[in-house]
């Protein structure tokens, strides 16, 4: 191969090669360790619940390059929900709190982020999203602190990859879910703090 | 109940949900259950008389 034919070859490669390196990466939040949650608490002046959701899945598409283009869905088993009380997740999980045999999932679709900030392997933004609870579907903008632990997944799982640990603290207010509005706001807050702390793995 | 666990990796805390007997309402019924049948089967056990020391 000459020269003058070399030239070009390298340029087509390089291109490709720039393009593939910049290229976002796609995190699956379905966790075999189980380790994802989010943890919600309602306060109210007469009893004060803390729970745990587990069921977590989901993919966000992150460019490590470009933080501010992340995309994706995160999906909460609603029958993930779980609360220390027997009775009370029996009355969490039935149709006349959260109904999840109608509404099986709970979901937040990233539409956008603003206000992105990066130190080192850490994101900070505000996302602006549709999150679906009860079967209702309303935007809301949290504030999302994504960490990108490049070459990490093996230390967690054995494969080669990254991992992405997205951690957010929000609240919402059940009324603006249909969620009993206006009913024993002396035992469950109107709004509901939601701590949301999961890992996701892009395999190579 | 509910364990929580760091990961090591991600450094978040997950919850461990063991089934675990926690003592509560269900012990005491149960006690209560078995004096109320001690009570009941004592009602059907005859008096002993006690003779009288030296007779």
């Amino acid at each position: 191969m000459s020269m003058k034919n070399k030239f070009p070859c390298a340029l087509i490669f390089a291109s490709v090669a720039a393009t593939a390196f910049a290229a976002p990466l796609e995190f699956d939040f379905k966790d075999p360790k189980g380790v994802n949650n989010v943890i919600f608490k309602t306060d109210a002046p007469l009893e004060s619940i803390n729970g745990t959701a587990t069921g977590i899945s989901g993919k966000v598409t992150f460019d490590p390059d470009n933080p501010g283009a992340v995309k994706g869905k995160i999906v909460v088993q609603s029958s993930s929900l779980h609360v220390g009380n027997p009775m009370q997740k029996e009355h969490l999980h039935s149709d006349k709190w959260l109904d999840v045999a109608k509404y099986p999932e709970i979901t937040f679709e990233v539409e956008s982020a603003k206000n992105v900030k990066t130190e080192g392997n850490v994101t900070t933004a505000e996302v602006t999203g549709k999150m679906s609870l009860h079967g209702v579907t309303r935007a809301i903008t949290v504030p999302v602190k994504m960490t990108f632990l490049k070459d990490k997944l093996k230390a967690r799982t054995g494969k080669e990859g990254d991992l992405l640990v997205i951690r957010a603290n929000f609240k919402i207010k059940r009324s603006d879910f249909a969620i009993n509005p206006g009913q024993l706001d002396d035992k469950v807050s109107e709004e509901i703090e939601l701590n949301l702390s999961i890992a996701g793995a892009a395999q190579r | 109940m509910t364990r929580w666990q760091k990961d090591p990796v991600t450094e978040i805390d997950g919850p461990v949900i063991e089934k675990k007997f926690v003592p509560g309402l269900d012990l005491l019924v149960l006690g209560l259950s078995g004096a109320l049948a001690l009570f009941v089967a004592s009602l059907f056990v005859p008096k002993t008389q006690n003779k009288p020391v030296g007779s």
